[in-house]
């Protein structure tokens, strides 16, 4: 017993620091309401549809900023892309970035574009890596017999 | 960082008999008491114009004497688990539909909630249009909480070609599925969802369908004055919305009174 109440535990600070760190917003707590019984992975799936989806688009966005001519209408498409999912997933600090690309997009300032492009890989890779370690926290407690603490 | 959730919502036992173009009071209650109607708290900074074209769709309405009285129907699209939609807290959709298209339960049956359901009783079944994966899939999600019967396809193009209505290809499926609402992305690449939209409505077989567009602010707003007075705008209380960006406002295209500009 004291193994599941210790991993809540854990889980609980852990999500909390998400938060506070402006990791995560209330997004991404609305998506874990949408979670139940009859869709137990729902969030799982969902971020990872965001993963794969980030992914590509970063990669669009390293080839399109790569061309002899940038096309900023494309890259501001990918970018726009990037937010959306980013938003709607709840990361935060991800789609903070985005806005801020966005805005050199406009002004087709190209240093400052590639600047963002180096920003969101970093922010989406330390977000990525800071959900798998959520869910693992989940994964854990499940394994030892317990439920995951509902944040609200 | 998350809190004790209240309900962001305040659900009045108000207004829909103001706002109806029917005198509900006089049928028997729609809603559940327990269940009142679900507002969208309207953001401080309402534009008039969406009050003004409420009452210029209701003159509207009031003209067209030869098409049957159009209901004012307020509720949250699909069956009848309000309890857990007021949970989560999805915006409030404002639907106008004729007579025949959505039906209320029989009088008989206990009223649990306001169903909107085609009166042979199948589920409602939504057409969810968006070219993000993610974002389909959260609204598939929540459409199916709602009990709706759910088609998520990635773009304008291919709706119409479920639909049937895309000049090249015929949708095989058609026949089977009729689609009782369309919700689509507004910013998207190739057609967008105001370009959808004039599509369904130039459709004599579709154009009765409400069709809800979502948008985020961003792309919105610099087509603000397309919409003009052809559909209902909510806005969303900025900060407290639950998927804000994706349903940060809820366009409702009604199916009677819209003409495509």
């Amino acid at each position: 017993m004291d193994v599941i109440v210790q991993l809540q535990a854990q889980f609980v600070e852990y999500t909390t620091s998400l938060y506070r760190e402006g990791f995560l917003d209330d997004q991404f707590t609305q998506l874990q309401k949408l979670q139940d019984e009859s869709n137990p992975d729902f969030v799982v799936e969902v971020v990872r549809l965001f993963f794969e989806d980030s992914e590509k688009l970063l990669n669009n966005l390293a080839t399109a900023l790569q061309q002899q001519c940038v096309d900023y209408k494309q890259v501001d498409a990918h970018v726009h892309q990037f937010k959306g999912s980013s938003s709607s997933i709840g990361a935060q600090r991800v789609k903070n970035v985005c806005v801020a690309f966005r805005n050199y997009c406009e002004e087709k300032n190209l240093e400052g574009c590639l600047r963002c492009l180096q920003q969101a890989k970093h922010e989406y890779y330390l977000m990525k890596s800071k959900l798998e370690t959520l869910f693992r926290l989940e994964q854990e407690i499940l394994a030892a017999g317990g439920s995951v603490p509902m944040m609200t | 960082m998350p809190s004790i959730r209240e309900p962001c919502w305040s659900f009045p036992h108000s207004d829909l008999t103001a706002r109806s173009s029917i005198d509900l009071r006089s049928t028997p209650p729609l809603l559940d008491p327990k269940h009142s109607e679900l507002h969208l708290e309207k953001s401080t900074n309402i534009s008039p114009i969406s009050l003004t074209h409420h009452r210029d769709y209701q003159n509207q309405t009031a003209q067209q004497s030869e098409k049957p009285e159009v209901e004012e129907i307020s509720g949250i699209i699909g069956g009848g688990d309000w309890d857990f939609l007021t949970q989560i807290q999805l915006p409030a959709i404002e639907l106008m539909a004729k007579n025949g298209m959505f039906s209320r339960r029989k009088r008989s049956e206990k009223i649990e909630g306001f169903d909107l359901l085609p009166s042979d009783s199948h589920e409602v079944h939504v057409l969810a249009v968006d070219d993000s994966l993610v974002d389909r899939k959260v609204i598939e999600r929540l459409l199916k909480i709602s009990s709706c019967k759910v088609t998520a396809v990635d773009s304008g193009r291919r709706a119409l070609q479920f639909l049937g209505l895309d000049e090249e290809k015929n949708s095989v499926d058609f026949d089977g599925l009729k689609v009782d609402l369309i919700i689509t992305d507004y910013c998207m690449p190739g057609m967008t969802g105001y370009e959808l939209l004039k599509k369904i409505k130039e459709s004599s077989t579709f154009r009765e369908i409400p069709v809800v567009i979502m948008s985020s602010e961003n792309c919105f707003d610099t087509d603000r004055q397309v919409f003009g007075g052809r559909c209902r705008r909510f806005y969303s209380k900025t900060g407290e919305i639950v998927r804000r960006q994706t349903f940060e406002r809820l366009h409702v295209w009604t199916g009677s009174s819209g003409e495509p500009r």
